[in-house]
């Protein structure tokens, strides 16, 4: 449960720090909607090259990266084993049961894991090397067109910043409410789901009220300092491009470009 | 200007105003949101997660048109930035959106929610949403052969998994959004 990535921000001066949360941000999105167009080694292999060059631009450890991969393993070995045992094809290398072992069920199980672990080490770049705050930041910028159409893009961007903000608190506070619980003799796992369910809610009811709390003190001190309005907040940093990002820009229309030439002459 | 302080407008599809206190509630709801969604409980068999608690309690209290768009946000940086998994699709942002809908619509303004209700609202997010349209996204994005057969061999796990959620969710839900504290804070927050 602690392994969440939120608030992992780890300070530093490196390239990609040192770019502007909205790129970084697009380049994060364009990257994971391009992975959904690949299909085979060689554009595999050019997404694995561009995220590694990425990892070591950011000049972290590869422990940090591989933390970020632990959380979700069982989910990633769960996929996997789905796509071995259900993809059809020829040919088959073994039966058991009902399930078949196929030559395109192995290749798919492999494309699906390294899909998972090429998107999840992108998006850890992200929030390794960006400030929550900066993400909520990037995002009011990001949105702003959809203010046209009525959208609260600022009221939004400001909510998501509150709420990133105390997610590492209502972590801890959960975790604090847990071992209460389980010290009065509560447990959370032993019995069937349904007893289980049960459990969680003199779990879930304090975690609440203990949120409540926390959001009128918040609304309070807000109000105190004069906060009526998200769209009149002044920012202590202004968002704008530098040069760095122009070059990032660049790479990233370039990475889009050979991605689909290798997709288009080298496979078809 | 929807942050100021006045009361909410009542409309279902208007976006309601909201004071200081309810913005920033609001914002504590989405956080819970997150953390609950690192919660779950269970056998390896079948876990349960409790993301649904903090979505109902934003659409029971916030309506459909915010709930939509909270849904829309954490679905997208949830699945980019919160809990990256390689899962981010569009598809699945439009589930979001439906699930969060769905409760609003069955959950907006009612100080008690019945049974009913909760037995309606759950059984289509479940069902409808969870099993039959995810189930549909994880089709396109991972199956290699688009037959009928494939989609029921993906959907036969799903719709067990769910079947078995449903009855949970429907006793958390109703527990949960019935429960005097939650009761109370409505009162306090909203005034009703």
């Amino acid at each position: 449960m602690n392994n969440i990535m939120i608030g992992r921000f780890v300070p530093g001066n490196s390239w990609v720090h040192r770019l502007d949360p909205r790129t970084k941000m697009i380049v994060t999105f364009v990257y994971i909607i391009v992975m959904l167009w690949a299909n085979n080694w060689q554009t595999y292999a050019w997404t694995a090259a561009f995220v590694v060059a990425l990892v070591k631009l950011t000049d972290q450890p590869f422990k940090l990266y591989w933390d970020g991969l632990k959380p979700i393993f069982w989910l990633i070995l769960f996929t996997v084993i789905l796509q071995l045992l259900f993809t059809p094809g020829t040919p088959i290398l073994f039966s058991v049961g009902p399930f078949q072992v196929t030559v395109p069920g192995i290749l798919n199980a492999i494309y699906v894991m390294v899909r998972f672990v090429l998107i999840i080490l992108m998006s850890t770049i992200l929030t390794l090397t960006t400030p929550p705050t900066s993400i909520a930041n990037a995002l009011e910028s990001l949105l702003s067109p959809f203010k046209k159409i009525g959208v609260p893009v600022a009221e939004l961007a400001l909510m998501l910043a509150i709420a990133l903000r105390f997610v590492p608190l209502l972590m801890d506070e959960m975790q604090k409410i847990m071992n209460a619980q389980k010290s009065r003799g509560m447990s959370f796992s032993t019995g069937g789901p349904i007893k289980r369910a049960k459990a969680i809610i003199p779990l879930l009811i304090p975690l609440f009220i203990g949120a409540l709390q926390r959001a009128l003190d918040l609304a309070n001190a807000m109000e105190v300092r004069g906060f009526k309005d998200a769209v009149q907040r002044t920012k202590y940093r202004i968002l704008s491009y530098q040069k760095i990002d122009k070059v990032a820009f660049t790479a990233l229309i370039g990475f889009v470009i050979i991605f689909f030439v290798i997709k288009t002459w080298l496979h078809g | 200007m929807a942050v100021q302080n006045t009361t909410p407008v009542k409309g279902t599809w208007s976006l309601p105003k909201l004071d200081v206190s309810q913005f920033v509630v609001l914002a504590l709801l989405v956080g819970l949101d997150i953390v609950l969604g690192k919660l779950t409980v269970g056998t390896n068999v079948l876990k349960i997660s409790f993301v649904f608690v903090a979505m109902s309690l934003i659409a029971k209290w916030y309506g459909p048109v915010w709930t939509m768009m909270i849904a829309t946000i954490l679905d997208v940086v949830g699945a980019t930035i919160i809990n990256p998994s390689g899962t981010f699709f569009l598809g699945f942002t439009l589930s979001a959106i439906t699930a969060g809908l769905i409760y609003a619509l069955f959950y907006y303004n009612q100080v008690h929610v019945s049974w009913l209700r909760i037995l309606g609202a759950v059984g289509l997010v479940t069902f409808v949403v969870n099993a039959g349209m995810n189930t549909l996204w994880l089709f396109i994005m991972y199956s290699q052969v688009h037959t009928w057969d494939s989609f029921v061999t993906l959907l036969m796990p799903r719709l067990i998994k769910s079947i078995m959620m449903y009855p949970i969710q429907v006793i958390v839900t109703y527990a949960f959004l019935n429960n005097a504290a939650v009761k109370q804070a409505t009162k306090k927050i909203f005034n009703k």
